[in-house]
C-alpha cells in the first residue's frame, strides 16, 4: 500500500504576536511549525503501514530554507520518502493552487492508495484542501476523522460533526483528513532524528508536474488583530461578601442581556 | 563563539519539550511532594532515548553528543524545575559517558545497554564523610585479592541508592577507591564499576541507607557501607591508579549537565515571573513590570542566565570535540576552566533568579501553592556542592589564570 | 449575481439571506439533503435541489457535478461547519474558484468585494479583495433579517443515495448550544462529573443550554460535543464559563457571544482577557450562590 501525506508549514498560533499600536501581526517573530493535525496525519499513515505494510511518502510545498527542518521531522517520525515542491512566496498560494499541486503530484508520482491530510492547518484552519484534492482526483473521501479502523480491506472512519456521528466505509483509492482526536503522534527519538538528518528528499518545481497555469495567490489587503471590545470588569473573590458582589454583578449582566 | 544550534539539535529540543510536556510537567509537583520517581517514567525516558545520549551506539547508547545531552537536561529541567527528574536524566548521561570513555568493552556491553533502556542506574560514588571536594583524601580501600578486589569503606550523599535497589536490573556507581596504599594523594586512586545489584539480589557486603533531603524530591540520596564487598577484576575501570584522572573528567562532563539543569529551571522561574510581572497590577493599575526597580533587575537576571547558557553550551561543544569527535589537538584538561566557569555561573544564577522571583511573587511566593520554592530548593543543591563545591570551581579558574605556584597558601 | 448555497439545515436561511443581499444577489438556489428541510427552505429560494440521502462527500460531489452541469453560479455560499467546509472544498476542487472560510462579513467597494475572515485561531481578521466568481464559507452570526419569500421549485436530483454511510444523530435533549440565548460552559475547573448538575441547573434556570470544553468531552466523555474550533461555534447573548481557562482553540468557538462572563481561580487564565465580567474565585462558591439567587427570583 502506498500512502501520501501532504504537510504544511504553518504559523504557531499559540505564539502569535501583534504590534500593539497597529494591531498587525508580527509574522517574522512567529515560529513556523508542522501543524498538530498534520502530525496526526503522519501518525495515522505510519500506523496503517505498520499494520498493513507499504510505504509512507510525504509532500510539502515551500522553500528548502524554511522547510528543511520540518522535512527532517517527518523523516524522524518514520516516513519513507519526502518530496518538496519549490514555490516562491509559498505563503501566498491560495487553497486551490495547493490542492491542485497536490493532485498533480499524486497523479504523476502515484497512484496512491490513500492520501491522508490534517483536517485543518494550524494557521488558516479552513479544512478545504483535503476535500478539494478528493474532487480533483475523483477519489472517495471522508474528512475530520476521529477514529480509523480497518476491517477486511474496508476502511471504517468515524467523524463527529455538529449534528452527530458519521461512519464512512471506504475502499482505496481515497483521500481522508484526520483531527487531533485520531491519535497521539509519536515523538521522534534522538536516534530517529540522527537517522533523518542523513535522509534526502526530492525537490521539484511546479513545471515538473506539468502545471502550466499560473498559481493563484491570495490577495490580502489587510490583516489585523481581531477582538470584540470587552468590558474587562474584574472582581476578586476572597470573602463571602465578595461572592455576593460577584453574583449580583452576574445577575445584573443577565438582566442587561435580557436573559432574565 | 556564537551559540547556534543545528536543525537536528533544534528538532531534538522540540522532541524533548513535547515529551516533557506530555509526561513530566503534569507530575513534577507530585514527584517532588511524594519524593518518588515513578518507575514507569524512567522506563519511558529510556524508550525515548533520553539516557546514554553521548554513549556510542555500539554499546547501546544513542550515539549523540554531550551538547544533545545538555539540551535534553535543560528542557527536562524547564518542565521539572525542582530538578529531580532532570538530575536523574543527567546522571544517566554523564556517568555512562564516563564509563564509555574509560571502561573495558566487556564492562560497557554489560552495563550501558541496561542504563540506556532505563532498566538500570549508573551514577557516581565519590563523596565520603570527611568532605566531598577532597577526593585525594578518600578512605575507601580496595585490597587486591585473587581474581578481584575486596572493598571496605563508606560513601555518603550518593544519588540513586533507592533506584539501584528498585529498578528492574539494578545498577551501581562509578566508584573511586584507594588501591595499593592508603596514603593521601591521587596516584593511588582507582575507579571501579560498583554494581551491588544486577538482575537479582543485593550482593553481600553492601549496606545502603537513604537520607531525607529538603528539596529535589524524587531522586533518592543516601549512602552505603562496603563491608568486605568483593568486586570482580573485570569491574576495574581503565588502569589501576588512574581513577582520579578518570573521575575528574567524569566530573567535568557531569558539571556541564548540572549547569544545563540549572539553566532550564532558572528559565522556568523567569518565565513565571514574566507572566506575573506583566499581568499583575498595583497602585491604580500599574503593571509590576513598569517599575524600574523590578524591570532593571529582570533585565540583569535575564542577561546572567543567557551568560550561564553560553558558558554551558560552549563547554559542551568543547567536550564533544574532545570525547565524541576526538579532534586532534583537543585535550581533556582544556575543559577544566570552561566547565568550572559554567558550573560557577549556572547554579548561582538560578538561585539568584529564584530569590528575586520569590520576592516579586510577594506573599504568594511564600505559599506552597506557587511551587516556585520547589525550584529554589532543588537548584540550591548545586550551590552547596553536588558535583563539586563552588569554591573548587574558583580554585580551578584561579589556578589556571594566576598560575598554580601563585595561589599556593 | 447568481448565488448557490449548500443548506445544511434551515437555521442557515437567514444567514444566506443576509449575504445574498450584501452581495447583490439576483437569483438564489440551494442544495438540501432532506425532504423536510427542502419543504421548509423552498419558500425562500428560487430553486431548491433535493438529494434525499445521508450526507457523505461522495453524494455532495455527485450533486455538485450535476448542478454545475446545469448552471454556473457566480457565487457559492457554504456554512463554516464541518460538512459545510467539506462541501465547499469539494466545490472548489470542481470549479477552481477561490474559496474563503470563516467569513464574518463582506464589504462592497465598487465592483470589488472585501471579504473579512478570521485567521490565526480567530485572533486576527484578514481582509481579502475578490471580484466575481468565488465561494465563501460563512460563520453563522445572528442575523435577524426576515428572508424574502420566493416560493421556488424543488428539483429532486436523480442520484443514488449513499448507503455505506451510517449516521447517529446527536441525542435531542432540548440542549442546543447553537441556538440558545445563554450558554453555560464547564471547563476543567469542574472537578467531578456529578458537578455537571450545577451547570445544567443554571442552564435550566436561565432557559439556556450548556456545553463543555474539549477535554471534558473528548477525554472525560462527559458530553458528546464541545465548544471550540474542532467542535461547536456559538453566538449566544451570554456565554458564561466556569473553570474554563480559555485556550485559543476554545475561544474561537465562543467569540461570537455578546457578553462573556468567566469564573476561574487562576487570575492569569487567558479567558479573562476576553471577558466582559471576570470573576477570580472559586466556582464552587460562586455557582451555587448564583443558582440560589436565581431561584429566589423565580
Amino acid at each position: 500500500m502506498k500512502i501520501l501525506v501532504p504537510i504544511k508549514l504553518s504559523y504557531d498560533i499559540n505564539q502569535m504576536k501583534y504590534d500593539e499600536r497597529t494591531g498587525e501581526p508580527i509574522l517574522d517573530a512567529v515560529p513556523m511549525i508542522m501543524g498538530d493535525m498534520d502530525r496526526c496525519a503522519i501518525e495515522a499513515a505510519l500506523r496503517l503501514k505498520e499494520s498493513l505494510g507499504g510505504t509512507v511518502e510525504f509532500l510539502s510545498i515551500g522553500s528548502r530554507d524554511t522547510h528543511n527542518k520540518m522535512m527532517m521531522d517527518a523523516y524522524a517520525m518514520g516516513c519513507d520518502k519526502g518530496y518538496l515542491i519549490e514555490v516562491d512566496n509559498y505563503k501566498e498560494l491560495n487553497a486551490y493552487s495547493v490542492a491542485y499541486l497536490i493532485s498533480k503530484f499524486a497523479e504523476k508520482y502515484g497512484p496512491y492508495d490513500i492520501i491522508i491530510l490534517g483536517n485543518t492547518s494550524q494557521d488558516t484552519h479552513s479544512s478545504i484542501v483535503p476535500p478539494a484534492v478528493s474532487s480533483l482526483l475523483s477519489y472517495s473521501s471522508a474528512f475530520g476523522i476521529d477514529k480509523i479502523n480497518v476491517e477486511d480491506g474496508e476502511y471504517v472512519f468515524e467523524a463527529t460533526y455538529e449534528d452527530g456521528i458519521y461512519v464512512f466505509k471506504l475502499r482505496p483509492p481515497m483521500v481522508i483528513s484526520v483531527t487531533t482526536e485520531a491519535n497521539t503522534p509519536r515523538i521522534p527519538t534522538l536516534k530517529d532524528i540522527l537517522r533523518a538528518k542523513r535522509m534526502k528528499y526530492d525537490i521539484l518545481k511546479p513545471s515538473d508536474l506539468d502545471v502550466e497555469l499560473e498559481l493563484a495567490r491570495v490577495n490580502i489587503s489587510s490583516i489585523k488583530r481581531f477582538a470584540t471590545p470587552r468590558r474587562g470588569e474584574m472582581i476578586e473573590v476572597d470573602s463571602d461578601e465578595d461572592v455576593e458582589k460577584a453574583v449580583d454583578r452576574i445577575v445584573e449582566l443577565l438582566k442587561e442581556a435580557e436573559i432574565i | 563563539m556564537y551559540l547556534e544550534f543545528s536543525e537536528d539539535e533544534e528538532l531534538f529540543r522540540e522532541a524533548v519539550r513535547e515529551f516533557s510536556k506530555r509526561y513530566i510537567e503534569p507530575i513534577w509537583v507530585e514527584v517532588d511532594e511524594k519524593g518518588r520517581l515513578p518507575m514507569d517514567l524512567i522506563k519511558r525516558m529510556g524508550e525515548q532515548g533520553l539516557f546514554a545520549i553521548p554513549v556510542s551506539d555500539e554499546f547501546g547508547g544513542v550515539g549523540g553528543s554531550l551538547t544533545m545531552a545538555a539540551i535534553a537536561t535543560e528542557e527536562i529541567a524547564y518542565h521539572d524545575p525542582a530538578v529531580a527528574i532532570a538530575v536523574y536524566a543527567l546522571l544517566q548521561n554523564g556517568w555512562p559517558m564516563a564509563l564509555d570513555q574509560f571502561g573495558s568493552d566487556e564492562l560497557k556491553s554489560m552495563i550501558l545497554p541496561e542504563v540506556a533502556s532505563g532498566d538500570a542506574f549508573f551514577g557516581i560514588a565519590s563523596t565520603e564523610a570527611h568532605g566531598g571536594s577532597d577526593v585525594a583524601g578518600i578512605k575507601t580501600f580496595a585490597e587486591k585479592v585473587d581474581g578481584g578486589w575486596r572493598v571496605n569503606g563508606e560513601k555518603v550523599y550518593i544519588s540513586g541508592v533507592r533506584e539501584v535497589l528498585e529498578l528492574p536490573t539494578g545498577g551501581g556507581w562509578f566508584l573511586v577507591s584507594k588501591t595499593g596504599s592508603r596514603d593521601y594523594g591521587h596516584r593511588n586512586i582507582s575507579a571501579f564499576a560498583l554494581v551491588p545489584r544486577w538482575k537479582g539480589d543485593v550482593k553481600d557486603g553492601f549496606e545502603p541507607t537513604v537520607f531525607e533531603e529538603i528539596g529535589r524530591g524524587g531522586l533518592s540520596t543516601g549512602g552505603f557501607k562496603l563491608n568486605n564487598f568483593v568486586v570482580d577484576e573485570k569491574f576495574l575501570i581503565g588502569e589501576e591508579g588512574k581513577g582520579f584522572y578518570y573521575v575528574m573528567q567524569g566530573f567535568n562532563i557531569a558539571r556541564i549537565l548540572v549547569s544545563a539543569a540549572c539553566i532550564g529551571s532558572g528559565r522556568w522561574a523567569l518565565d513565571q515571573a514574566k507572566e506575573w510581572l506583566t499581568t499583575r497590577k498595583l497602585f491604580q493599575g500599574r503593571k509590576l513590570s513598569s517599575f524600574q526597580g523590578i524591570n532593571f533587575k529582570f533585565a540583569e537576571l535575564y542577561t546572567e542566565l543567557e551568560a550561564a547558557r553560553l558558558f554551558t553550551y560552549r563547554a559542551a561543544r568543547l567536550a564533544d570535540k574532545i570525547y565524541i569527535e576526538r579532534k586532534p589537538g583537543y585535550k581533556p584538561q582544556d575543559l577544566n576552566v570552561p566547565v568550572a566557569m559554567a558550573k560557577l555561573k549556572a547554579p548561582e544564577t538560578a538561585i539568584r533568579i529564584y530569590e528575586e522571583v520569590l520576592k516579586w511573587f510577594g506573599a504568594y511566593g511564600y505559599t506552597k501553592e506557587s511551587n516556585v520554592y520547589r525550584g529554589w530548593l532543588g537548584t540550591f543543591s548545586y550551590v552547596i556542592g553536588a558535583e563539586g563545591g563552588q569554591n573548587i570551581m574558583r580554585i580551578i579558574i584561579a589556578r589556571d589564570v594566576l598560575g598554580k605556584e601563585n595561589i599556593r597558601s | 449575481m447568481n448565488i448557490f448555497c449548500f443548506i445544511e439545515d434551515s437555521s442557515w436561511v437567514p444567514v444566506f439571506e443576509h449575504f445574498y443581499k450584501l452581495l447583490s444577489g439576483t437569483e438564489l438556489s440551494g442544495l438540501t439533503l432532506s425532504k423536510e428541510i427542502a419543504m421548509e427552505v423552498a419558500k425562500y429560494f428560487d430553486k431548491t435541489y433535493l438529494l434525499n440521502s445521508t450526507y457523505s462527500p461522495r453524494i455532495i460531489m455527485d450533486a455538485f457535478k450535476y448542478i454545475l452541469s446545469q448552471a454556473k453560479p457566480q457565487i457559492a455560499l457554504f456554512p463554516s461547519t464541518n460538512k459545510g467546509r467539506a462541501a465547499a472544498g469539494i466545490y472548489m476542487g470542481l470549479t477552481g474558484l477561490p474559496l474563503y472560510t470563516d467569513v464574518y462579513s463582506v464589504d462592497v467597494e465598487g465592483n470589488k468585494f472585501l471579504v473579512n475572515r478570521l485567521v490565526y485561531g480567530g485572533t486576527a481578521s484578514a481582509t481579502i479583495s475578490v471580484e466575481s466568481d468565488f465561494a465563501l464559507a460563512v460563520l453563522k452570526g445572528s442575523y435577524k433579517e426576515k428572508p424574502q419569500s420566493r416560493f421556488g421549485e424543488i428539483v429532486p436530483l436523480d442520484i443514488e443515495p449513499d448507503y455505506t454511510v451510517q449516521f447517529k444523530a446527536r441525542e435531542v435533549s432540548g440542549n442546543d448550544p447553537s441556538s440558545a440565548d445563554i450558554v453555560v460552559v464547564a471547563g476543567r475547573g469542574i472537578k467531578k462529573r456529578e458537578d455537571m448538575k450545577l451547570i445544567e441547573e443554571l442552564a435550566g434556570l436561565t432557559g439556556g443550554a450548556w456545553s463543555v470544553t474539549r477535554p471534558l468531552a473528548a477525554d472525560y466523555r462527559w458530553a458528546d460535543q464541545w465548544i471550540g474550533i474542532s467542535g461547536l461555534t456559538v453566538s449566544p447573548k451570554v456565554y458564561i464559563a466556569f473553570g474554563v481557562s480559555g485556550q485559543p482553540h476554545h475561544l474561537m468557538g465562543a467569540r461570537g457571544a455578546k457578553y462573556i462572563i468567566a469564573v476561574n481561580t487562576d487570575r492569569e487564565a487567558p479567558i479573562f482577557e476576553e471577558s466582559d465580567l471576570g470573576i477570580v474565585g472559586d466556582l464552587y462558591k460562586v455557582l451555587p450562590r448564583l443558582i440560589d439567587k436565581l431561584k429566589e427570583k423565580v
